[in-house]
């Protein structure tokens, strides 16, 4: 139901307009003075349209107006003002406070209802802006296939944490992991691209699952995944990019196709090891790392420090990694 | 025979409320009830020379009897409303006195058509 805040010290004017709106088949709020209009607009899941008695004592309705039209990032609300005021400065002096129509009183049920349906039409049109906008938002840094991150994003997100690491001077920073998906080209060839994408999802699927909410994934190109691994040391983000292994190869995919087993190899890096600290470093030790990882024979993880890459595949969490240099 | 309105234009108050004569009949037991107190505060402060009082009550007087259809009422508050906003003290009598003229009928006529089967 269209839900209508009216705010109107008159008990008359307001059960008169109460009354005509509910008839109308609007769930109405109705308050009688303006600071409480203006508290209940800005609050989540308020009216998005309103009727604001011009003269309210405290907050007038102009006055409301303002304080509604101040608040940022809060849905578009449609404001009606409701004066018996009919000077032309007044009006303009309404409509310049941020109202977007106005209505003389005493009203007509006939044009008051007139009025409502073309605010629910601004704000229809509003609505579809909105979510084109956060269409596009969405698909300017979103994998079309997985609907993970995509390569500039992640890009973006990994430099941000890089710098608060550095600035923070955080012994557990950040860790970059990179990972590929062991002979997907045959996965391709054998199964079909249908397939193969079904499998792409899948991983990106178990990668979502397998970090925390405030880790990012990004398919960083092809079959290769990057992780920003928040608040993790590289030993600890070599632990981490352990389970996403698992994670990915512990139970076949299921396709159209029919079941596929695969795995990934990954490479990592720390910031705290590094001590140029940037991120196309830590992107570019983590390839290195993902190289060998590839090398040894793939499905492992392995991290990058100066002193070396280590493997930890096969390793009890207990154990150093194992020197594979 | 329904006795010819002074005070209210009743087919115009019945448009407003679309024919709706439970909701007619509840605004005017509204106004019959809240009257008394805005005659009150606008007479005491058009009594002591306020005008921003007078203006005020005034102007809450106006939205309900305009919303009522006493379009003459309406008018005399209006009338004072402006006499108000412009500090023309020395007319407050006079306006109060016309005004005070047009509440009764328009009271008596309310009075009257909360009695009636049928407004």
């Amino acid at each position: 139901m269209r839900k209508v805040l009216i705010a109107d010290d008159d008990k008359l004017s307001r059960k008169l307009l109460q009354m005509t709106l509910e008839k109308a088949g609007y769930e109405v709020v109705a308050v009688e003075e303006g600071a409480a209009a203006g508290r209940i607009l800005c609050e989540p899941g308020a009216p998005r349209l309103a009727l604001l008695d011009w003269m309210m004592p405290g907050l007038d309705g102009p006055a409301v107006i303002r304080v509604v039209r101040s608040q940022e990032g809060t849905p578009y609300v449609h404001m009606i003002l409701l004066t018996s005021r009919q000077s032309k400065d007044d009006l303009i002096a309404g409509l310049e406070a941020g109202a977007d129509d106005y209505l003389t009183k005493p009203f007509h049920p006939e044009e008051l209802r007139a009025r409502l349906h073309t605010g629910e039409r601004i704000l229809q049109l509003e609505d579809k802006l909105v979510e084109a906008r956060e269409e596009m938002r969405f698909k300017a840094t979103h994998d079309p296939l997985t609907s993970l991150w995509n390569r500039s994003m992640i890009m973006d997100i990994l430099k941000r944490e890089v710098t608060r690491a550095g600035r923070e001077r955080e012994p557990r920073s950040v860790a970059v992991a990179i990972g590929d998906i062991d002979h997907f080209k045959k996965v391709n060839d054998t199964y079909g691209h249908a397939a193969g994408d079904e499998v792409l999802r899948e991983v990106a699927s178990r990668l979502t699952k397998s970090v925390r909410g405030y880790d990012a994934v990004a398919r960083y190109g092809g079959e290769e995944f990057l992780i920003v691994l928040h608040g993790c040391e590289g030993r600890l983000g070599a632990e981490r990019a352990e389970c996403i292994r698992l994670a990915i190869n512990g139970t076949p995919v299921q396709t159209g196709a029919g079941l596929i087993s695969i795995s990934m190899s990954l490479g990592v890096a720390g910031a705290n090891d590094w001590e140029q600290q940037n991120s196309e470093q830590l992107i570019h030790e983590a390839d290195l790392g993902l190289y060998r990882a590839k090398a040894t024979g793939r499905n492992r993880v392995v991290l990058a420090k100066p002193s070396g890459l280590l493997e930890i595949q096969q390793l009890k969490p207990a154990e150093d990694p194992v020197h594979v240099r | 025979m329904r006795k010819e309105s002074k005070g209210l234009d009743r087919q115009e108050l019945l448009s407003r409320v679309e024919h709706d004569e439970d909701l007619a009949r509840e605004l005017l037991g509204i106004f019959q009830s809240d009257a008394a107190a805005y005659r009150e505060s606008l007479r005491a402060a058009v009594q002591s020379g306020d005008a921003a009082g007078t203006r005020s009550a005034a102007h809450a007087f106006k939205g309900m009897l305009a919303n009522l259809a006493a379009g003459s009422a309406a008018a005399a508050a209006a009338r004072l409303e402006e006499m108000a906003k412009a500090e023309k003290v020395d007319q407050f009598a006079d306006g109060w006195k016309t005004f005070e003229g047009e509440l009764e009928t328009v009271l008596e006529e309310v009075g009257q058509l909360l009695t009636e089967a049928h407004i």
